[in-house]
């Protein structure tokens, strides 16, 4: 009364065993498949037949969900059979796999980062691949993630009005992603905040925070002339000049 | 030609191209050739280097298939720039299993571990790999003891599959062999039997308690710990000259250690240098080491850097943000027993923080986390802060207490440090889904929902499912209760601890709605009451900003049919039907330290709250003196206004800080704003019992507070006598209750935690303020434990004996009770 895939499991015999993980898995039936791959990698290590093995196994990790696992085989392919043909998508796949986890900005970026370092390592072993303008426009969407959310975080300081916070980690915005496209938005934020910063500021502290205020003011309306910010930033400009004028006068 | 002697030359500084012209294998019998090659990497038409990183890689990964006992890959012939290639293999027989004689089935799992470190089932087998297996069994059997064991290894081949062996361990564990003395030679300071117990894993047989094997390393570390110990009462030149091991008669060991003491140093002069932040007096203070003292190079390493209570001179500069200091003690004379030292300190820039990250968190969404810390970007690094955002996290509740990791890489280039914070979810939601039975009133259904980790934002986004909106820091709980026909109960609420996401300004939203009806369509008994309330809760800076002041607005509207229990007021009055209208303002203040909502280690949480209704009657809007005449009329607006104070501190009492004592205290009071209109007969306290029906019955009116050891009953003041003679339960205006605890948990694992705890409990309520004495309590003793489920809130029960109880009074006179605890704590 046992089933048939339970018959095949517990046979003991490896030829039988592969041949119905094969159809297992040509049917679109990858957890079955799994099973039974993991039962034959030992009694087929070193035979020809391994290498499809790996490859199957590892993409049955991949279409059941476990991405983790799949990234993990993908690579263990790559490594295991360094001349193989498919060497290139096990490569590929294992950073895809990582592609996979990578969630919302809002929360932990792990996966992305080592989906971006895998991606990247891809792109400079197959230069010629045609799967590399794939991964590079992968990577730009994964750091444009990971890039929102230090920008959001920024934001989250200037929001609960710790200035000195939302500056330091907007300037670490600016930093760590050089190609952003918030670049004049960050820059008339910093601005802004450390306007805001100067004018709830002790008397003391004031000449030198005033200073920096006209810095970054005159820096944003060099390098952005005609932003649509340019007037505000202009008002800070003024009003710090002024201020700054009355303070050093007393 | 080539062989070990005579290897092929290669000039390194000129590799040569090649293009593969053919691949060869040689000596696989069982492997496949194409295989073979396969792993290898290489294929004909293929352009390699030699000397390149091609070969070696090719070797290298047919060493990891672990089927040959040797690998090389050989020219063969060359020509012009064609190579073709031997890979030559030694293949060995397949390692197909194994098994044990002379050895206990119990102990067969702890020998697989240790065969498993050196066969691989499908792997080869070879000299080497059987002898350390061999090796590794009687290893395990010398750790426990039994120095003489055997063990030898046989191969036989196996038949059920070709080029297969199978493996024999032949165990002779032989006897135990114990440490029958442990002669201690040269010992004048210190007493052999003090020595004896610095070793801790080596000792005599006689000892009670103790095994007296002999295990080579720790036996070494023993050594070693007796010679750590010389040095800690300044004997620093101590050390052991020589030591014999060896057998007496009855063949057991007998351990010689010949020590020389050397002599004893003391500290003389200690001073300081590189300090400008700290001076040398407070410095010394914290060092704690005074001229004369005995010299210990541990104590002083503690005293500088190591301290368990972080007060050591190191701590004292990074704590303030001096993360870059290092001290140096360095002895710049040694006369006599004399040493004198000299402290080169180097402080450093005090270091800022500059990103503040955070991992892990999976579910929760990253403001919610940052938001509450209080390390922040461009602040000077401090320990305080750090400890503080800890307790922050932790308050949370979506994370594990256990696994909540904290690193400060620094960057000394910048004079930075970052900070990482590394968090692990745990679940955070509850269901509470159950049938109870429910006395004479039959069965109960309950169904219960609270998802402390809600987002409301993404409702409507079906990808953020999972298996509901989650990660905001939104509390929504939503609950059903009924048994048909009598009762009935909904509630609703929803919390948002952010409000518009820029103060920590918490908003609450509740309503619910409940029914009890008793009665019969002859004779109606029906008690409905509903209650809308919204509550706004901020975080205060000052005095400091552990403290919470909370305003609320309450909407509670009565509607009463033939009630006649416990509305009852001081004069004797029922209230038994007609609508009333229990509108209140809501204030509180709170401070609240305790580390952990489900185990607190440490903190305090103290509450004082005040619920106001308006004084109608004072300020004009009731003042028909006609309304005062019947009591039914005279509380269709309630008015009072109510006290509570509910204040609870832990004391970690033992080292690891694991067994905890509670103190609390709570209090109540209900007023009147006018004698004429007198105390309210809802809104009242209800003192005794296991406080359950606070859940079963919720919003009844009155509060329910639970005093272990007692039940309702058992308390006088919570009776009135009627004018026929008879006795009626009353709820009262005034309670206080007294706690101590001792708490110790058996499981922290945030997905049971369980502890246990022995109490002491005094309580009392009183009818006026007149009556009431704070001395006049009713004690209990008792034991209960506790289990804290995610998914189901808190589970327990608490066995409590009344002293004070009126055996007369109490059904059966018996003095103790037993309460029950589901999901969450009673009052």
């Amino acid at each position: 009364c046992r089933s048939e895939f339970e018959t095949i499991r517990t046979s003991n015999n490896p030829e039988q065993i592969l041949a119905k993980a094969n159809e297992y898995y040509l049917a679109e039936e990858y957890q079955r498949a799994q099973t039974l791959y993991e039962l034959v990698i030992a009694p087929f290590r070193g035979q020809a037949a391994a290498e499809q093995i790996a490859y199957r196994y590892a993409y049955t990790y991949y279409y059941t969900g476990q991405y983790v696992l799949a990234s993990y085989y993908f690579k263990q392919f790559a490594t295991t059979y360094g001349g193989s043909s498919l060497r290139e998508e096990a490569d590929f796949m294992s950073a895809f796999s990582n592609y996979q986890l990578s969630p919302v900005y809002r929360l932990d970026q792990s996966y992305s980062v080592q989906a971006i370092e895998a991606f990247e390592e891809f792109a400079n072993r197959y230069p010629e691949s045609e799967r590399v303008a794939q991964a590079n426009s992968l990577i730009d969407e994964m750091r444009a993630k990971m890039e929102l959310k230090d920008f959001e975080s920024a934001k989250l300081y200037m929001d609960i009005e710790r200035y000195e916070s939302a500056l330091t980690s907007f300037g670490n915005v600016l930093k760590d992603y050089p190609e952003t496209q918030r670049a004049e938005e960050i820059r008339y934020l910093m601005a802004k905040v450390q306007y805001e910063y100067t004018s709830r500021s002790f008397r003391a502290r004031k000449p030198e925070r005033l200073r920096v205020t006209i810095e970054l003011s005159e820096n944003f309306i060099t390098r952005y002339p005609d932003s649509p910010y340019v007037d505000e930033v202009t008002r800070y400009l003024n009003e710090s000049i002024e201020e700054l004028k009355e303070l050093e006068n007393v | 030609q080539t062989d070990s002697l005579n290897l092929p030359v290669y000039d390194y500084s000129e590799p040569q191209e090649y293009e593969i012209g053919g691949i060869k294998v040689e000596g696989a019998y069982f492997a496949e050739e194409n295989a073979i090659i396969g792993v290898t990497g290489l294929s004909v038409g293929q352009d390699i280097r030699v000397p390149g990183p091609d070969i070696p890689r090719a070797i290298k990964n047919l060493w990891r298939l672990r089927l040959f006992t040797n690998v090389s890959i050989e020219e063969e012939k060359t020509i012009g720039d064609v190579i073709f290639l031997i890979v030559r293999v030694e293949e060995r027989p397949r390692f197909l299993r194994h098994s044990f004689t002379g050895a206990k089935q119990g102990r067969h799992d702890d020998l697989n571990e240790e065969v498993n470190k050196y066969l691989v089932r499908g792997g080869i087998v070879t000299e080497d790999a059987k002898v350390n297996a061999a090796e590794a069994v009687r290893g395990y059997y010398v750790e426990k003891g039994y120095l003489d064991a055997t063990v030898t290894v046989e191969e036989i081949a196996d038949t059920s599959r070709a080029n297969s062996v199978r493996l024999v361990f032949d165990v002779k564990r032989n006897d135990r062999v114990k440490i029958a003395e442990i002669n201690i030679i040269g010992n004048d300071a210190v007493k052999e039997r003090k020595l004896q117990k610095q070793m801790k894993e080596t000792n005599e047989k006689r000892k009670l308690f103790k095994g007296s094997k002999f295990q080579p390393e720790l036996y070494e570390d023993d050594k070693d710990a007796m010679i750590a110990y010389y040095n800690t009462l300044g004997y620093r030149d101590a050390r052991v000259l020589n030591d014999s091991i060896y057998r007496n008669d009855d063949g057991e060991l007998v351990l010689d250690i010949r020590i020389n003491e050397g002599n004893q140093y003391y500290f003389r002069n200690i001073t300081w240098k590189g300090n400008s932040i700290y001076d040398n007096e407070t410095l010394a203070q914290v060092l704690g080491i005074e001229r004369g003292d005995v010299y210990n190079e541990e104590e002083l390493q503690t005293r500088l850097s190591f301290s368990q209570d972080n007060a050591d001179v190191s701590s004292l500069y990074m704590d303030n943000g001096y993360l870059f200091f290092n001290v140096d003690p360095i002895e710049v004379a040694i006369e006599g027993d004399s040493i004198d030292l000299e402290m080169r300190i180097f402080e450093g820039p005090q270091a800022t923080i500059d990103k503040v990250v955070i991992n892990g968190n999976d579910r929760t969404h990253e403001h919610v986390i940052r938001r509450e810390l209080f390390t922040r970007p461009g602040q000077k690094f401090s320990r305080s802060d750090i400890i503080r955002s800890q307790r922050q996290i932790i308050g949370l509740g979506y994370f594990n207490q256990e696994t909540l990791g904290i690193e400060t890489p620094v960057n000394p280039d910048r004079g930075t440090v970052d900070i990482i914070y590394t968090v692990e979810e745990k679940p955070s939601d509850q269901l509470e889904l159950s049938a109870g039975w429910g006395g004479q009133r039959g069965v109960i259904g309950t169904l219960g929902v609270t998802f402390n980790n809600f987002s409301l934002r993404n409702l409507f986004n079906r990808e953020a499912w999972h298996p509901l909106p989650q990660g905001d820091g939104q509390r929504l709980s939503l609950r059903a209760q009924t048994n048909g026909k009598f009762y009935q109960s909904y509630n609703a609420s929803l919390t948002e601890p952010w409000l518009g996401g820029k103060r920590p300004t918490s908003l609450s939203v509740s309503a619910f709605y409940n029914k009890y009806d008793f009665g019969t369509e002859a004779v109606p008994r029906k008690l409905i009451i509903q209650q809308a309330a919204v509550s706004l809760g901020t975080r205060l800076r000052w005095p400091d900003d552990n403290f919470v002041f909370r305003t609320g607005i309450n909407l509670q509207t009565l509607a009463l049919n033939n009630w006649t229990e416990l509305f009852v007021t001081d004069q004797n009055e029922t209230v038994t039907t007609g609508n009333y209208n229990n509108f209140s303002l809501q204030f509180s203040l709170s401070r609240n330290t305790a580390t952990d909502p489900i185990y607190p280690k440490q903190g305090s949480n103290i509450e004082l709250s005040l619920q106001a209704t308006p004084p109608y009657r004072k300020l004009g809007i009731r003042d028909d003196p006609n309304l005062l005449e019947d009591v039914e009329d005279r509380f269709r607006f309630v008015e009072y206004h109510k006290w509570r104070l509910n204040a609870e501190w832990y004391t970690p009492i033992s080292r690891d800080q694991k067994l905890v004592l509670k103190t609390q205290a709570k209090i109540g009071y209900l007023g009147s704003y006018d004698d004429a209109v007198g105390v309210s007969p809802f809104e009242r306290f209800q003192l005794g019992g296991d406080g359950v029906n606070n859940q079963q019955f919720a919003f009844a009116g009155v509060d329910i507070v639970s005093l272990r050891g007692y039940e309702i009953e058992d308390l006088p003041n919570n009776f009135i006598t009627t004018q026929s003679g008879g006795v009626r339960k009353i709820a009262t205006p005034i309670f206080s209750k007294y706690t101590v605890e001792l708490r110790y948990p058996l499981s922290l694992n945030p997905s049971s935690t369980i502890f246990v705890l022995a109490f002491a409990q005094g309580g009392n309520a009183w009818r006026t303020a007149r009556d009431f004495n704070p001395f006049d309590l009713k004690r209990s003793v008792g034991v209960g434990a506790r289990v804290f489920l995610p998914m189901f809130g808190t589970l327990g029960f608490d066995w409590g004996y009344g002293f004070d109880k009126d055996p007369n009074l109490s059904e059966n006179g018996n003095l103790s009770t037993f309460n029950i605890v589901l999901g969450f704590e009673p009052e």
